[in-house]
């Protein structure tokens, strides 16, 4: 045999000690024959230690952070005699006058409400399916939920969505030409003028896609990921990050407590993200100045605050005004 | 399986398996003279299981790579082949074994997803009973309940299952090359002394 047949070979035996180990006691005799398989070769020992970490990873994941997997039946239809639930449905709903089920029909079809949020604000709102939405600064959604659908357009500024799991009816949101889908998960869009569309998924895993790319495949983000539209050289979709901490996600939300976090961003985009949110502008003309860069966490009603500690800490001269913050060398 | 090893297990499965891919890259340009990676691999488990203790360990993964590289070292002995680029490789592995491990926490969570998707890139009948096995918790019983098959296709099922995890943890976490290659570099980067 080749090295790696036997190699196979051992992880195969490996891998059956595991599984048969963990499905109850082994019997002795069964007991004995493992201790002289292991015995046998310090590989075989080897890989059953790494089979068993494998296998002992594997009971850390939960059904809802594996998120939705497509063709996944763990709950196929019992073989008994009588009505399955659908069925049993479908009746009641044919047992109904044709005039209330009409009504259902139009009331369920046409429902579409708009929630907005003004300069400096940031709300969460619950939605009738269970799951929430937080709006930032300046936001603005409309919600339209049909009976197989769950569609969200984000107009314009920055959403938490979470989510509750339907996977009858799958959760997009769209924004422009770039539409999110998601069955169960927890994710962010930012849409802001002059900028690209960001997500950021916190939980499970959301599919992007362009509209008007229909060559391509819808983009898969997992959790800890970011991803945004790009225009050049065509319109798609791109990850920017895959391996986000918890950490960096907290930062990126950092908006819902009403703090906003920087992690070396430059001047220009910090004051940019406060000017997004109060009446007070915070203006960086020289464009040294503005490419300084800017870490911590600040409060977003306090862009003068702000506006002081960056003075300090980078030796600036400031001049506060009734709307106007003034930063130079 | 006593309570011991089985925190030992969970403690390899958190600090050394996610990170078994780019250990293999490194040890391919290390091991010669008849040595093969996966028996160096193994017989790293083999040390690392029997450890009195771990706690004292800061960096599991720097561990891990010395403990392999001793294994090679022993190999080299008993063969007699030294050569300088191993004695190199080995300072600077020294400089990284006693450094902090500031990504740790970032690879803690990273492993539960690589795990996560191991698992979604089963093939479908053996996803289906490892779910039920495994994060639902049912017993091979319910399982051949559920599904009207016998509990000796449950455990050949799993067997596969379980042998296509261990296998895509070697290649990184993913069945395809390609995303496993990126992976294999960004750990590499990571390890590398500064």
């Amino acid at each position: 045999m080749e090295h790696d047949d036997i190699e196979s070979a051992i992880d195969r035996e490996a891998a059956g000690w595991v599984i048969r180990a963990d499905k109850g006691p082994l019997s002795p005799a069964e007991q004995q024959h493992l201790d002289a398989w292991l015995n046998a070769d310090v590989r075989h020992h080897g890989a059953f230690i790494r089979a068993q970490a494998a296998f002992d990873l594997t009971a850390q994941i939960s059904i809802e952070s594996l998120g939705d997997i497509p063709g996944l039946n763990l709950y196929p239809e019992p073989h008994v005699a009588g009505l399955s639930r659908r069925r049993a449905l479908f009746v009641g709903g044919a047992g109904m006058s044709a005039a209330a089920a009409l009504a259902l029909y139009v009331n369920l079809e046409s429902r579409s409400v708009t929630y907005r949020t003004v300069r400096g604000e940031i709300r969460t709102l619950p939605l009738e399916d269970g799951s929430s939405v937080t709006l930032n600064t300046e936001s603005e959604i409309l919600v339209s939920f049909k009976r197989t659908t769950r569609e969200i357009t984000l107009v314009r500024g920055e959403a938490l969505f979470d989510v509750a799991k339907d996977k009858q009816r799958p959760f997009t949101v769209t924004v422009g030409n770039t539409v999110t889908r998601a069955v169960g998960t927890s994710f962010a869009i930012r849409n802001l003028e002059n900028q690209p569309i960001e997500l950021l998924v916190r939980e499970g895993a959301v599919e992007m896609f362009r509209q008007s790319s229909n060559r391509e495949r819808p983009l898969l983000v997992n959790a800890y990921s970011r991803a945004i539209t790009s225009e050049i050289p065509f319109p798609t979709v791109k990850l920017v990050d895959t391996a986000l901490d918890d950490a960096a996600i907290a930062r990126f939300l950092a908006w819902r407590q009403g703090m906003i976090s920087f992690q070396g961003e430059s001047l220009k985009k910090a004051a940019d993200e406060f000017n997004r949110y109060g009446e007070v502008q915070i203006l960086v003309e020289d464009p040294q100045v503005a490419g300084k860069t800017v870490t911590g966490l600040f409060s977003v009603n306090n862009p003068v605050g702000f506006a002081r500690t960056v003075a300090i800490s980078l030796d600036l001269k400031i001049e506060v005004s009734a709307n106007k913050v003034m930063l130079w060398k | 399986m006593s309570n011991g090893s089985r925190d030992r297990s969970l403690w390899l499965s958190r600090h050394i398996l996610p990170f078994e891919h780019s250990m293999r890259v490194w040890l391919a340009s290390k091991a010669r003279g008849g040595l093969e990676v996966d028996d160096i691999i193994q017989q790293m488990y083999v040390i690392l299981a029997s450890l009195d203790s771990v706690e004292e360990i800061r960096n599991p993964r720097g561990y891990a790579l010395q403990t392999a590289y001793s294994v090679i070292q022993a190999h080299h002995r008993r063969s007699k082949i030294v050569s300088f680029t191993q004695i190199n490789d080995a300072e600077g592995f020294g400089a990284v074994s006693d450094a902090p491990s500031p990504e740790r926490e970032a690879a803690a969570r990273e492993e539960l997803q690589m795990v996560r998707d191991i698992i979604r890139d089963l093939p479908e009948r053996h996803q289906q009973v490892f779910v039920m096995r495994r994060i639902l918790g049912l017993s091979h019983k319910e399982i051949a309940d559920r599904l009207q098959i016998s509990e000796n296709t449950i455990e050949k099922l799993l067997t596969v299952a379980m042998q296509l995890i261990t296998e895509a943890f070697k290649r990184g976490g993913s069945f395809r090359a390609r995303t496993s290659m990126k992976r294999a570099k960004r750990d590499l980067f990571r390890l590398m002394p500064k």
